[in-house]
């Protein structure tokens, strides 16, 4: 069943100037992006700083105003919903931040830090909402007695599984991860991908995973979709976009990416040298002339190409 | 060729077309010869080292039983703890790890660029020869941004906001040279054009508030090349940026060392970049070496315990959904860790304590690969059974 | 990984991190000047304001011909002054006041900027606009002329208009301090986060931006009482503060415009003085010794 529906969607920024202040042109964060999301899939959203995921990922949990285009959730279209309208349905879509740093108050207990969305949405006891949460945290990997620290007293991964916790409280169906482990290093970023994967099987997530490091990418999706200047440019499984990249921009991405083992440096370098110059020269059949991509058009059942 | 046709009657059209495909084929050739090329190197390279010469070896920096020490609370303790390494002329030295293990703290120390009150260096650091430890800041100053260039992480913190990034880079030609106005700016283009940036006119007067990431990173390695330095230190260079401009900073960075033949110490915790361009690797882990090796051996034939479990981690090592390995428990902190034995015991809890040793030394176990700790040799992880692994450890 | 049902009904444990408060509290016991600052200006304070109890007011304020500049003696402990007024009477209440004014003006100001300062940060767009351009309104109206014409042209002139008189210009540098904060607070993901849970504006404001711009209150209203003592002292001592029915410590030191007072009568003026500079510094030290406390760096403790 189709979870989530997006539609040309477009969020683009105001750029004020002049002397009175009026919008003289606008930044296209995100300039016309589809796609769909399955129940209980795995669905990564890859690009380069800039390329507009996470502007993607804040618009569908409503952080940024959705400028035009749809939002399909379970059918209803919630683009345009006023925060009223929305509450609702901050209980099946919920987010988890980048910095672990700062996504948590510093001034609040992990106790009230993971309780605020219960209190918002349910009314329980004292007892029972600490009942709750150590189950969370149980879940996450965390001790009980952590609920009267504060988040200095964490490291970043900690934190980051405290986020998560916090995220899981209303039961939600779909979770958007806008770089989990960016952050992290590569021991803890290993245990926090461990949880997510072990957390979507219990709880029947499903994941928009946003996120610029491949192989983490290749690892936890079971589709991805590569974004470029706000807009789609491939989208299939992993497989097909890590052996059979159509597109010159992710056959670039894909060519970058530093391999472990080191006796291939060689080809590498030459092979990267090769798509470079293959990106300069068809530039022009792949971008139209405002430097947009063209629409995505399938070439086969799951993997989608913008050509012109 | 024209006599060739008269002699042999052959269509012109033919013969041209068979003398391209010869040349072509010959290219094929060559270019599968080219890269057979390493791998005979490579093993020409580990035959040398076997029979037991060294290889070319001229050493620009050695670090010698370097430790520093920052104080907490009227205590002084060691966020860089004896630490040797040297880095020979045209070799990329790895220093890898995670946060914690005192990797950043190693990179200021060897430029020391820690505060004076706070911190106490011990060891020493010979560079060409000369122990920069005892130097005073006058002379040290005349060796940093000259001889001694430096490559930060953060790229926009790094550059001056109010300044045009072209006059940043007159500013270090300024202090170390005695070039007039003009060579100065022709010099600041050439280093311009030469880390690739596409107008280096216009770029001069620009603020690094306006260029990308990727320019304000060459714009500082123009900065740390500007003096021809025979050493650079490059802090995480690539971990800000997305990951085609790192593959173009990295091969940036090889392409100048092919040219001046300077050594480069790369500070990173991402393996796969130590993978695509360092020579050597020094693998630290709560202030201590605890492997070190050429990257070919280490990569292949990790022992030390945590290399093991960090190459287990990393995702785009393993290509289908399993589960990624865990390193129990977390980094010990500076203040409160426990000096005696090995550091890394308490996260490898299955393995008995009789495997390590007491006060873990570095052993030499194959010519040029040295694993601090004995324990490597009972390691496995705990879904598998080990065996035994024996050197002769000197 | 299962669940613990008895770890419902554990205490909290004995190491429970430090609230602001003991960070504070232990910040100043470190830091001796705030330490002897501190007890000092509670003894003074705690002296005064019980003293002022027993004291007769009426008594203080009646003329008194025959008693006119006596010397210090048992019956007045620090002479008299021109009004045969007993002075050292008038310098317990004089102290008991300028406090009282400081604090009422540094509470209604703090209040009414940091409202001002919260929701002008926290909204953006036209609120804040708004906002800034009557704090912009404020600053460029010539504060003290404004208040030497207030003065004048109110008819009840008492305490309470003068600190509303003061409240009305200085709101503005806390509401500005404030929103700068609150502005870069507001783009912190936990802001976010707790958007995306749900919680409305008014809950965010108060219960999760507030906390963070508190250790910012705290130092700014401690330093901006030190200063308003010495401001309505100032003002005053011009003559545009309160009457003379009404002591403070800038009465006491207003006499001293006449030489004689200065020269032979010091024992009119000087306490006051005195007063006013241990007040002052010991609010100030111990000012201090609070924003060593919210940032963590400079910590001594």
């Amino acid at each position: 069943m189709t979870l989530l529906k997006v539609e040309d969607l477009k969020v683009h920024f105001p750029i004020r100037g002049g002397f009175f202040r009026t919008v003289v042109d606008h930044v296209r964060a995100v300039d016309g992006v589809s796609f769909e999301l399955e129940e209980g899939e795995t669905y990564g959203l890859v690009g380069e700083s800039g390329s507009g995921k996470s502007t993607t990922g804040k618009a569908i949990v409503k952080l940024n105003k959705v400028t035009s285009g749809k939002i399909l959730f379970e059918g209803q279209d919630i683009a345009n919903y006023s925060s009223r309208q929305i509450k609702p349905y901050r209980r099946d879509i919920q987010m988890i931040f980048q910095d672990p740093y700062s996504s948590l108050n510093p001034k609040k207990r992990v106790l009230d830090i993971i309780a605020e969305p219960l209190r918002n949405f349910e009314r329980h006891s004292p007892g029972e909402e600490k009942k709750i949460i150590q189950d969370y945290l149980d879940k996450v990997g965390l001790s009980p007695d952590s609920i009267y620290k504060y988040p200095h007293e964490f490291s970043g991964g900690q934190r980051q599984r405290i986020g998560i916790a916090r995220s899981l409280t209303l039961k939600p169906k779909l979770i958007i991860a806008d770089e989990p482990v960016s952050a992290l290093d590569v021991s803890v970023q290993a245990q926090v991908l461990n949880f997510l994967q072990d957390l979507q099987e219990e709880f029947k997530l499903t994941y928009l995973f946003v996120g610029h490091d491949l192989g983490v990418i290749r690892h936890m999706c079971d589709r991805m979709g590569v974004m470029y200047r706000g807009r789609l440019v491939e989208e299939g499984t992993s497989k097909e976009i890590y052996n059979n990249p159509q597109h010159i921009y992710t056959k670039r991405l894909i060519a970058a990416i530093p391999d472990l083992e080191p006796s291939v440096r060689e080809e590498k370098a030459i092979a990267r040298q090769k798509v470079s110059e293959e990106y300069e020269q068809s530039y022009s059949k792949y971008f139209d002339e405002k430097g947009r991509a063209y629409d995505l058009k399938p070439i086969s059942t799951t993997h989608r190409v913008a050509l012109p | 060729m024209f006599l060739y046709k008269y002699y042999t009657n052959i269509n012109e059209n033919e013969l041209i077309e068979t003398f391209f495909t010869k040349l072509l084929k010959s290219s094929q050739k060559l270019y599968k010869l080219k890269l057979n090329y390493q791998k005979i190197i490579y093993f020409i390279e580990k035959v040398v080292i076997k029979l037991g010469g060294t290889s070319m070896e001229k050493p620009i920096i050695q670090i010698e039983n370097l430790t520093t020490s920052f104080r907490i609370k009227d205590h002084y303790h060691a966020a860089v703890d004896n630490v040797s390494f040297s880095v020979n002329e045209n070799e990329i030295v790895a220093v890898v790890g995670e946060s914690g293990c005192g990797k950043s703290a190693l990179a200021l120390s060897i430029m020391q660029l820690h505060s004076k009150d706070r911190t106490k260096m011990e060891g020493a650091i010979n560079f060409k020869g000369k122990n920069l430890l005892p130097l005073n800041e006058a002379q040290l100053n005349k060796v940093r941004g000259k001889e001694m260039g430096m490559i930060f992480q953060e790229p926009l913190t790094a550059l001056n906001p109010l300044m045009m990034v072209g006059k940043q880079i007159e500013e270090n030609l300024d202090y170390h040279t005695k070039l007039s106005k003009e060579q100065k700016k022709t010099r600041t283009l050439e280093l311009l054009s030469q880390v690739g940036i596409p107008y280096p006119e216009l770029t001069y007067k620009q603020y690094p508030h306006e260029l990308s990431g990727g320019m304000r990173q060459r714009v500082m390695i123009s900065i740390a090349i500007a003096c021809n330095p025979d050493l650079i230190i490059a802090d995480e260079p690539t971990t800000a940026l997305d990951v085609t401009i790192q593959a173009q900073i990295l091969d940036l960075l090889k392409s100048i060392q092919q040219k001046t033949q300077m050594g480069i110490i790369l500070i990173t915790h991402d393996l796969s970049v130590v993978a695509e361009v360092a020579d050597k690797i020094v693998v630290m882990y709560a202030g201590q070496v605890v492997e070190t090796g050429t990257v070919r051996e280490i990569l292949k034939n990790p022992l030390h315990p945590y290399t093991k479990s960090l190459l287990h981690s990393i995702p785009s090592a393993i290509t289908d959904k399993s589960r990624l390995h865990v390193i129990e428990g977390i980094v010990p902190s500076i203040a409160k860790m426990d000096r005696v034995g090995c550091r890394f015991k308490e996260r490898i809890s299955w393995i008995p304590e009789e495997a390590h040793e007491h006060s873990p030394e570095l052993h030499e176990v194959e010519t040029g690969h040295w694993v601090r700790c004995t324990c490597y040799q009972h390691f496995h992880f705990q879904d598998e059974k080990g065996e035994m692994i024996t050197h002769d450890i000197t | 990984m299962g669940m613990n049902v008895e770890t419902v009904t554990t205490a909290p444990p004995k190491e429970i991190s430090p609230s602001g408060m003991k960070v504070i509290w232990r910040e100043i016991r470190k830091d001796r000047m705030a330490m002897i600052s501190l007890v000092v200006l509670g003894i003074v304070l705690i002296a005064v304001y019980s003293a002022a109890l027993f004291i007769d007011k009426d008594a203080v304020a009646r003329v008194d011909v025959f008693s006119i500049y006596m010397d210090p003696s048992s019956a007045y402990w620090l002479g008299t002054d021109y009004g045969g007024r007993d002075v050292f009477k008038q310098l317990i209440i004089g102290t008991r006041n300028s406090f009282s004014i400081s604090l009422g003006i540094t509470v209604l100001t703090a209040l009414i900027g940091l409202s001002a300062g919260l929701i002008a940060g926290y909204f953006g767009g036209w609120t804040d606009n708004i906002i800034m351009r009557v704090i912009d309104f404020v600053i460029t109206l010539p504060q003290m002329m404004f208040i030497i014409v207030l003065v004048t042209i109110i008819p009840k002139f008492t305490v309470t208009t003068f600190i509303l008189i003061m409240t009305l210009f200085l709101w503005t540098g806390k509401a500005r301090l404030i929103r700068s904060k609150v502005l870069s607070e507001r783009e912190l993901d936990y802001v976010h986060a707790s958007q995306t849970l749900g919680t409305p504006h008014w809950k965010i404001i108060l219960y999760h931006i507030l906390p963070n711009v508190s250790s910012l209150i705290i130092v700014n209203f401690t330093l901006n009482l030190a200063g308003n003592i010495g401001l309505e002292t100032a003002l005053t001592f011009l003559g545009f503060g309160l009457p003379e029915s009404t002591p403070s410590l800038g009465t006491l030191i207003a006499y001293a415009t006449n030489p004689e007072v200065l020269e032979y009568r010091w024992w009119i003026w000087l306490p006051a003085s005195v007063m006013i500079l241990i007040l002052m510094l010991s609010i100030n030290f111990i000012g201090q010794a609070l924003k060593r406390a919210g940032d963590a760096r400079q910590r001594r403790g």
